[in-house]
């Protein structure tokens, strides 16, 4: 009666599970926890993969919203058009992004979500602040990852040190790419993490060009500017955040350039 | 009994073909739309019966889609459970009858709203007070609609709940191989069984031997209550007694005069399952399963013959058993 085929489909049922609960999965640590070997891992996330519940990478995957192909998000809920609208979001930022650029990607869950797709660019160098995305950019892309405080080799050492003055003298940053909370009334560009607040403040001021992500206007009683509106290229706002923003952004003298299913894009017409 | 049922699955609009035997392939006449989809219908004829039940599907937002919902609300069904979208249309199925009351289909649901169901349409709070899944094997028509489906499983079997299970074959979906797969997944949760005399031998161990067997072999896996749907013949009952050993009851159907059979299996399974869970006598389910099924194959439209208590009731006393 039980069909053999019907471990196959359990298996996939249980990886989809897996990859929705953990955002990323490793056929090694799969092939572990399913008893199964890493062929058979990777025929599952192969076929997940054109199911659209992930993209694979070299050593595993990362889930992507099996929804986020097929429909817009006018009438589900929320928290579904939200998985959409950040793939969106950072796929809009791939257009920016030629070979060889060298760009700062700022920490936070947009930009990871950015990762993934980078593989489709070549010789790039990626300065980043964040180990744990660091680590993910290595799985996607053969991209030379700079870390503040080290820079990221093979089996994921940090080899020596990088101040941020010395990144700022070594490299010319084509691209910033940063993931805003919010833009305030003074325009100035609010990020959520206090941290990284002088970090940016000077990377805005040393890069080419500046993108920055803003996926819902957060509410925040402290607020860390980073710069001012002016000072950046491109936003590109989630739709939830464009009721918020298009005005703002208009007097500002952004113009909506390009429109998708999730987001929206504005450059800045004076430049910087 | 306190319970509150769920299904899950297509929901979509049916056209007759005006005549028997007439093709797709050339110009003909057909009656609709109707509300269709082997879950709708179900959960259709739970809510006739007074019980309360929530649908989970997907539509497109056109005059299909609202013809469907607006049915569904109007017999009592839960439709908070069912998505509008605009991205793609209402599911439809093209029907025509060929001699011998066998069917031709057209399906067109893997492509259309209801094949958008997945994951995130089965919303965890609607679920709360549900005590019993039915599924329909027709629903399992892709590898996201079965994660869908196993979403609502999980749920409702951790908090001790039931599942009743239809495997409700269809020749045009046998080249899915997921739905096969996903069989006997399904079959490993199942507590009520209600395959149809002909899909017996697809649950068969061995090609020889007898629906009892086969039978006996699934309860002693774990399944609890099986009922072969044999239409007009009436269905047998299988259970485990007290002892352990296998119980078996007849109970005779209706012959009426056949006008469209689509949805009376649907029907059939509604009304033993909810009874049973209501706690009726096996017997007095089965023979209220039976009218509920002949009340459906003498009404056209696939969801136009479920019934309530009390037509049901008035059929039985106007009708003797053959």
């Amino acid at each position: 009666m039980a069909k053999a085929s019907s471990a196959l489909l359990k298996r996939r049922l249980d990886i989809a599970k897996i990859v929705r609960q953990n955002g990323e999965v490793k056929v090694d640590e799969l092939s572990d926890q399913l008893k199964v070997s890493h062929v058979t891992i990777r025929q599952d996330l192969t076929y997940l993969e054109q199911q659209g519940y992930l993209k694979r990478s070299f050593g595993g995957a990362i889930y992507i919203s099996p929804e986020g192909q097929v429909h817009n998000s006018a009438t589900i809920n929320s928290s579904q058009t939200k998985g959409n609208s950040d793939i969106d979001l950072a796929k809009a930022c791939l257009s920016y992004i030629n070979d060889g650029d060298t760009i700062f990607l700022g920490h936070g869950f947009l930009t990871r979500k950015l990762i993934p797709f980078l593989h489709k660019k070549k010789s790039l160098r990626i300065i980043m602040n964040d180990l744990r995305n660091a680590q993910l950019v290595r799985e996607f892309s053969d991209a030379e990852v700079i870390l503040i405080g080290g820079v990221l080799c093979e089996g994921n050492i940090i080899k020596s040190c990088n101040d941020l003055i010395s990144i700022r003298n070594n490299y010319a940053i084509s691209h910033f790419i940063i993931e805003l909370a919010a833009i305030d009334e003074n325009n100035d560009l609010i990020i959520e993490n206090s941290e990284q607040k002088e970090t940016y403040q000077q990377i805005l001021k040393n890069s080419k060009h500046t993108i920055g992500l803003l996926l819902e206007r957060s509410l925040l009683t402290d607020n860390h500017s980073i710069g001012k509106l002016k000072h950046i290229d491109v936003t590109i706002l989630s739709k939830a955040a464009v009721t918020e923003y298009h005005h703002q952004l208009l007097n500002c003298n952004f113009k909506q350039i390009a429109i998708n299913k999730y987001c929206m894009t504005y450059h800045n017409l004076l430049g910087t | 009994m306190e319970f509150k049922i769920c299904t899950v699955g297509e929901l979509l609009v049916e056209f007759l073909a005006k005549e028997s035997n007439q093709r797709f392939d050339q110009t003909g006449e057909f009656i609709g739309p109707y509300p269709s989809g082997a879950p709708a219908i179900f959960a259709d004829q739970v809510a006739k019966l007074g019980f309360p039940v929530i649908f989970f599907s997907c539509v497109g937002k056109d005059s299909f889609g609202k013809m469907c919902i607006n049915r569904l609300k109007k017999d009592g069904v839960i439709i908070d459970g069912i998505t509008s979208h605009s991205m793609a249309n209402t599911g439809s199925a093209f029907v025509s009858y060929q001699d011998h009351s066998d069917r031709d289909f057209i399906f067109n649901i893997p492509n259309s709203a209801c094949g958008l169901l997945s994951f995130n349409h089965i919303d965890e709070k609607l679920l709360k007070d549900c005590t019993h899944l039915h599924v329909m094997g027709s629903s399992l028509y892709s590898f996201r609609a079965i994660d869908a489906m196993r979403k609502a499983l999980d749920i409702i079997k951790n908090k001790g709940g039931t599942i009743s299970f239809d495997p409700n074959l269809r020749k045009e979906m046998f080249n899915i191989q997921e739905m096969e797969q996903s069989f006997g997944y399904i079959m490993e949760y199942t507590d009520i069984f209600l395959p149809s005399e002909n899909e017996v031998c697809y649950f068969a161990q061995n090609n020889d031997e007898s629906e009892q067997q086969t039978m006996s072999t699934l309860l002693n896996n774990g399944i609890k209550h099986i009922v072969v749907k044999g239409g007009a013949k009436g269905a047998n009952y299988y259970g485990l007694d007290e002892q352990k050993s296998l119980k078996m009851i007849h109970v005779d159907g209706f012959n009426v005069n056949p006008v469209d059979p689509t949805g009376a299996g649907d029907c059939f399974g509604a009304t033993f399952v909810s009874l049973l869970l209501a706690g009726y006598p096996v017997e007095t389910a089965l023979q209220f399963a039976n009218v509920s099924g002949a009340l459906a194959v003498s009404k056209q439209g696939p969801m136009e013959g479920t019934s309530s208590l009390v037509e049901i009731k008035q059929f039985l006393s106007q009708h003797t058993t053959v």
